[in-house]
């Protein structure tokens, strides 16, 4: 329940937030936006009512488990997509993917999962690339390396 | 018309062409489990490949990639929760609480045959009823195009029923999502916060992939100390012939389904993402068990699944009659007809008789031929998820969403974008914000906008301009709809109460 206040409060702040923006806007460009953003404020109140008036139910905690592994992935996902564009595309995804792997294993790496995990993934994102480079004629990110 | 169908047969049954249709549908059907890569985008891509085939050739390929594509997006919903394409978001409600369960061949099975089904419907609609209906879209003007997206809107009331207060606050924020960029009636640039990256908007591939796969990628992470994300299992024989059974079954809903498929399919600009959450909405409201969906029921698969295909025959009856497409994919098909010099509209039928009805019955066959190829294709890719430890399935998922993102515009911003929305998704997805409106809103917010603007312009001749939204019978029609639609869970709840009172007294008397 204080995670529904916090968030219709969230909410209403991204209301009043996006409001002054539609200010200088024509009125055929404006009109829509505002009367969503209205109705957005509206139900977020009613929301944030509803917490103080409805005894709270029982709910799974909104910390998840094993925070440490979701926000490090999160942040490796993020720098992959920085790498794309200077370690290419094959090269970005075989280095973050076998990271992630490693990562998120239960066991601690040897040698020969280490190398069959790199020969996987090299296989997979390879023909990904074959496909849509020159089957699909999709340009896929390259930087030094493809 | 029955001597071109005959004469139809003839083209259709011959080894190479029986072969296109085959590899057409395997194509379609990788194209389609791969959450990114839309109907639209795969017929587009394989335009180029029909140019050196004569026009009934590249028609019947690409109609069976498009056919597939619909279909193919039930995978990825299945087994991962992700629609791989849009028309599939409703089969993540059922088919991914089947697939955790150890029920996902089934419901592949499920989706297989209800999507069959749809397309065979979606089918004899063109085939038989195209003049007719089509002149249904040409009723439908801006006003009724915006009642569409309310009515639209309306059935969060269903899909949110543990809390339809998170539920329209999704579809709101989803709405709001939708108007950033340039406004499509005219044209201020809105909500960029100055990054000319956003002019274009929030492209809703990218938000399905973020709003879909990222939280649920986060989600395995979560789970990490259990080895596999499916439960598997066990081979039980003869499900095919059960499941197809059970499917056929359900005629109402099969029926119901694949006929709003259709009628969505009619009117442009709509399409299976649309019909998909419409004919999810109006199972959910006809069902004498609508508790059990969400949880796992198979009448939610066969509602979305067979809606969503009967699209494909739908949305080609304004391109072949009026030449209006219906969906975007019909738009790249309305190009090929261009390119081989047959224009789309109601002398297509007479002049160049044998090729339509040629491309309509290969649509019918490749529906066919569609059920052993995703049988196949299916049960492989249910066995591989399955089997697959989260150490791998997660990462594979971040490696799907970068490349989908990414090839809708070879954009590396679209990809930053669709990571940024799957954190906030999965954010919201812990406060229990469900993707399902968010999305919704994301899909009705440019119909919506656009309905309402114009209809405000139109309504500039009458006294009063808001007036415009009321005085068509079509869109009183769509308003009752709405509220109905608004309306139906809390009677359910209400009469549910009572007849629950009604058997207790019944039983203590």
């Amino acid at each position: 329940m204080k995670a529904d206040r916090i968030a219709s409060i969230v909410f209403i702040i991204v209301a009043l937030l996006f409001w002054p923006q539609t200010g200088g806007l024509q009125y055929n460009c404006s009109i829509f936006p505002r009367l969503l953003i209205i109705f957005l404020f509206f139900l977020s109140a009613a929301l944030l009512i509803q917490t103080f008036l409805i005894a709270p139910p029982k709910t799974v905690s909104f910390i998840p488990k094993n925070l440490r592994y979701i926000i490090t992935s999160t942040v490796v996902a993020f720098v992959w997509i920085y790498l794309l564009n200077i370690l290419g595309f094959i090269v970005s995804s075989v280095v973050c993917l076998t990271t992630l792997t490693f990562f998120l294993d239960l066991k601690r790496p040897t040698f020969m999962r280490t190398i069959s995990s790199i020969a996987v993934y090299t296989l997979m994102v390879v023909a990904f690339w074959l496909i849509f480079h020159n089957f699909l004629l999709v340009p896929l990110p390259t930087g030094y390396f493809i | 018309m029955l001597e071109a169908i005959a004469a139809s047969f003839g083209h259709i049954f011959t080894v190479k062409v029986i072969l296109m249709i085959i590899a057409g549908l395997f194509g379609g059907l990788m194209a389609g489990a791969l959450p990114g890569l839309t109907a639209t985008m795969a017929v587009a891509l394989l335009v180029p490949f029909t140019f050196t085939m004569n026009p009934t050739e590249g028609l019947i390929v690409l109609g069976a990639i498009y056919m597939a594509c619909i279909y193919g997006g039930s995978f990825s919903a299945i087994l991962v929760n992700t629609p791989g394409t849009p028309s599939s978001i409703g089969t993540t409600f059922d088919g991914y609480p089947m697939a955790k369960r150890g029920e996902g061949e089934r419901a592949i099975l499920i989706a297989t045959f209800s999507s069959a089904y749809g397309g065979i419907i979606g089918v004899i609609f063109l085939l038989f009823l195209a003049p007719p209906l089509a002149s249904v879209a040409l009723k439908f003007g801006p006003p009724e195009y915006f009642w569409m997206a309310v009515f639209g809107i309306t059935i969060i009331s269903s899909l949110a029923s543990k809390n339809v207060l998170k539920g329209f606050i999704g579809g709101a924020i989803g709405l709001l999502i939708s108007t950033i960029g340039i406004a499509p009636i005219g044209g201020d640039v809105r909500f960029t916060a100055g990054f000319p990256q956003f002019q274009g908007g929030i492209e809703l591939i990218v938000a399905l992939i973020g709003f879909f796969c990222i939280p649920e990628a986060l989600t395995m992470i979560s789970n990490r100390t259990q080895k596999f994300h499916l439960t598997e299992a066990e081979h039980t024989g003869g499900i095919v012939l059960k499941t197809f059974l059970e499917v056929m079954k359900r005629q109402g809903n099969l029926l119901r389904s694949s006929i709003l498929g259709t009628i969505v399919g009619i009117l442009p600009g709509a399409g299976g993402s649309v019909a998909n959450l419409v004919a999810y909405n109006e199972a959910l409201r006809v069902s004498k068990t609508p508790e059990k969906f969400g949880t796992g029921t198979p009448d939610g698969i066969i509602a979305t699944e067979s809606s969503n295909n009967a699209v494909v025959g739908g949305g080609m009856i304004p391109l072949v009659t009026l030449g209006i497409p219906g969906a975007p994919p019909d738009a790249i098909l309305y190009g090929v007809l261009l390119l081989h010099g047959l224009r789309p509209g109601p002398e297509l039928f007479t002049t160049h008789s044998e090729v339509v009805y040629t491309f309509i019955m290969s649509l019918f066959v490749a529906t066919i031929l569609m059920i052993p190829v995703g049988i196949f294709s299916g049960r492989l890719l249910h066995r591989t998820v399955v089997r697959l430890p989260i150490r791998f399935l997660a990462p594979i998922i971040f490696f799907l969403t970068i490349i989908g993102s990414y090839s809708i515009r070879n954009n590396v911003m679209d990809v930053y974008i669709m990571l940024t929305l799957g954190v906030i998704g999965y954010i919201l997805k812990r406060l229990d914000f469900h993707p399902g409106p968010i999305t919704l809103g994301l899909i009705l917010g440019p119909i919506g906008e656009m309905g309402f603007v114009q209809a405000l312009l139109m309504g500039q001749v009458l006294p009063n301009k808001w007036m415009i939204f009321f005085i068509h019978p079509l869109s009183w029609v769509l308003i009752i709809m709405s509220l109905l639609s608004l309306g139906w869970p809390l009677l359910m709840k209400r009469f549910s109460k009572r007849w629950k009172i009604k058997e207790m007294t019944i039983d203590e008397s």
